[in-house]
């Protein structure tokens, strides 16, 4: 019954009734194999690192850790991990912060049981995939001003480290990410601010009154 | 005691001990006063006698001086005459000469002849004090002043007496005569009565001036108090009215929206489950269809969930922050209105205390409405800056103001107090500026609403 290479997902959402009710919807596939459904992001991150998934459905609201902040601590750690977000939302602003911060796709939890199998496939095969309604979101309104970008979680809390002072390998450890990673940051954090040296990022968290002149 | 007693009380405290102090001072120095006076009164009545006393002795003296120079120190007959003018000697009903040898023997005695002869050195009056003894004392001394108790003539009492001693050496007799001292002290009473009276009134005054005055504050203060009260119980009464009639508002809109959206959708959906039931046990095969349109239905009542949801809380001010919360309400608001609206916001998010989030973005969603309702405008611009002194949202239109229309004024007034409150819960303030051109709002947030956000390796 079941075939020789199937897609492993893990399921994560904060309501048992949507984890039960799309668990046992895939379940019904045999070339899908649900490795867990689990209650929060952290809880996923883990058994993700344990026993690896090719895909994990992250819901975005939930308790503690969100499951956008939760896609860059993915990108992070296991990059090869594809990630489907899964949501109530169809706001473009959700849509659009999930795909910055590294989400495969993005599909709402009203579609049907033939769409979601759709995209973890597409997903896992290394595609992208955004259910209709969400699709229509994206394209509305897609030129956005670039000075407008915000940061991401893991951008900011890099970009405050950066304005107290620590080198990139104290980032690395304070945020037990790579020092690679914490370039790969300190990259998209100039880009997006338009600023090229630290002294100048340091500048610019002074002046938004993030940090005191007097903090350390 | 609430605040208002305790206002009051501070007012009225002071003033009352204020004029109790100032009354017990007056009264106190009037009273010394009058003492000091009594008393300078006394002596110089007392005085007055002593200089009567020296000059009705210095006049017997003169009267016998004759006689007792010329006498020997044994003269019987000279002494004789001498005793006769001193008896003689008289002035008034209480004035007398009398005359006692060295050793207490009476010689002279014009108003109680039954002493003469005998020996009174041990008389005492009711105080105890040795009045022949001490007079003769005096006489020896060269002549002073005793005062005593003694029986006075003319009344048949007992009375203060104050006389004159002096000696006559060669017989070995002391001449005395003295003066009833009631009369001095009955002056003296009278005065301190009259002086006494006189402070009794002055205290009279100050308490007829001073109650009514408290009174007069205590009531006025009392009369204010009730009369603001009354104003502060009436403004909040139509506050919490107003409050209550918001909330009734929005729960009827939320009945009204689930009753009459998801409620249906709902039924619907369920129609078609128990006919799909139906058919499946009847064997038919057209029931995938009719599964379908009941998923519809459960599809739009989840659309129509999502949407009231976001009504009443945007979740992106939770999950992404005010700039992206504000993105989404300002690309909404241009879609439904037309209005161009320019956004500028930070890169940062989540820096804001959740609060101090909401209400900057209830004020934008505040301005917009009314933008969208009142201010005709075909633009709006929206700033959210933040610095080292805190956050700024400024929210500009291009419409036509509120400024001319205060009548349409107030309803909206109630929006921007609403919001000007909301940042002054903060520290913060709201600043408006309107004119025929456009409006601009200017809402402030202190530094102290900053959260910086905790560096975690996996964020909270």
């Amino acid at each position: 019954m079941t075939s020789p290479n199937p897609i492993r997902v893990i399921i994560c959402d904060d309501h048992p009734l949507v984890l039960e009710g799309i668990r046992s919807v895939i379940e019904t596939y045999d070339h899908i194999r649900v490795v867990g459904a689990v209650g929060s992001a952290k809880a996923a991150l883990a058994l993700a690192e344990s026993d690896g998934a090719d895909v994990v459905m992250l819901d975005i609201n939930m308790p503690e850790l969100s499951g956008l902040d939760a896609v860059e601590l993915f990108r992070e750690r296991l990059p090869r991990t594809r990630l489907l977000m899964l949501s109530m939302h169809d706001s473009r602003e959700y849509i659009s912060t999930a795909v910055m911060y590294g989400a495969s796709g993005y599909i709402l939890k009203d579609v049907s049981t033939s769409e979601i199998i759709n995209a973890i496939e597409t997903v896992a095969s290394g595609g992208t995939y955004f259910s209709s309604g969400v699709a229509d979101a994206i394209l509305s309104k897609s030129a956005k001003p670039a000075a407008n970008m915000p940061l991401s979680t893991r951008e900011q809390a890099v970009l405050l480290l950066l304005a107290r002072g620590q080198s990139n390998k104290d980032i690395a450890a304070s945020l037990d990410i790579s020092v690679r990673t914490v370039e790969t940051h300190r990259k998209h954090i100039k880009k997006k601010l338009g600023i090229a040296t630290t002294a100048g990022l340091t500048r610019y968290v002074i002046d938004h009154g993030l940090i005191g002149p007097e903090e350390d | 005691m609430n605040f208002r007693q305790k206002i009051l009380a501070l007012a009225v405290v002071p003033l009352v001990l204020a004029i109790l102090a100032i009354t017990a001072l007056v009264t106190h120095q009037s009273t010394e006063l009058s003492r000091a006076s009594l008393a300078t009164f006394e002596r110089s009545l007392l005085k007055a006698k002593e200089n009567e006393l020296l000059n009705l002795t210095n006049m017997a003296i003169s009267a016998i001086s004759g006689i007792y120079e010329a006498a020997g120190p044994d003269d019987e007959a000279a002494k004789r005459q001498v005793q006769e003018i001193l008896s003689s000697l008289d002035y008034g009903p209480d004035g007398y000469f009398f005359a006692y040898d060295y050793d207490g023997v009476n010689i002279v005695h014009p108003r109680q002849p039954f002493r003469r002869g005998q020996n009174w050195m041990d008389l005492t009056d009711p105080d105890g004090n040795r009045v022949i003894y001490y007079l003769i004392e005096r006489a020896k001394e060269g002549g002073g002043l005793h005062q005593y108790k003694w029986e006075k003539p003319s009344t048949g009492t007992v009375a203060d007496k104050l006389s004159f001693a002096v000696g006559l050496e060669k017989w070995g007799w002391m001449l005395g005569t003295g003066v009833y001292l009631d009369d001095v002290y009955a002056l003296t009473a009278a005065a301190e009565a009259d002086l006494i009276s006189h402070i009794n009134t002055t205290f009279l005054i100050v308490a007829a001036i001073t109650i009514p005055s408290v009174i007069g504050v205590f009531l006025a203060g009392f009369i204010i108090t009730m009369h603001e009260r009354r104003l502060a119980d009436g403004r909040l009464k139509e506050l919490t009215q107003r409050v209550i009639d918001a909330q009734e508002e929005e729960r009827a809109r939320i009945a009204r929206e689930l009753h009459d959206g998801i409620s249906q959708s709902m039924v619907a959906a369920r129609y078609m489950l128990d006919l799909a039931l139906a058919k499946v046990r009847s064997g038919a095969d057209d029931t995938a269809a009719i599964i379908e349109r009941g998923a519809k239905g459960l599809n739009s009542a989840i659309k129509e969930v999502r949407r009231i949801s976001h009504d009443l809380r945007p979740g992106l001010l939770d999950d992404l922050g005010l700039s992206a919360a504000l993105e989404a309400l300002t690309s909404n608001f241009s879609e439904r209105t037309g209005i161009v609206v320019d956004l500028k916001t930070v890169a940062f998010k989540n820096v804001l205390l959740p609060e101090a989030r909401t209400a900057l973005y209830r004020v934008a969603q505040e301005a917009l409405t009314n933008i969208e309702r009142h201010a005709q405008a075909s633009e709006v611009r929206i700033v959210l800056t933040s610095s080292g002194g805190g956050a700024q949202l400024l929210i500009e239109d291009n419409g036509r103001g509120f400024a001319d229309r205060d009548g349409k004024g107030r309803s909206g007034g109630l929006g921007l107090r609403n919001m000007q409150e909301r940042m002054e819960h903060f520290g913060g303030s709201l600043d408006v500026r309107t004119s025929s051109r456009g409006t601009t709002l200017r809402a402030r947030l202190p530094k102290s609403i900053y959260l910086l956000p905790r560096i975690e390796p996996v964020p909270a």
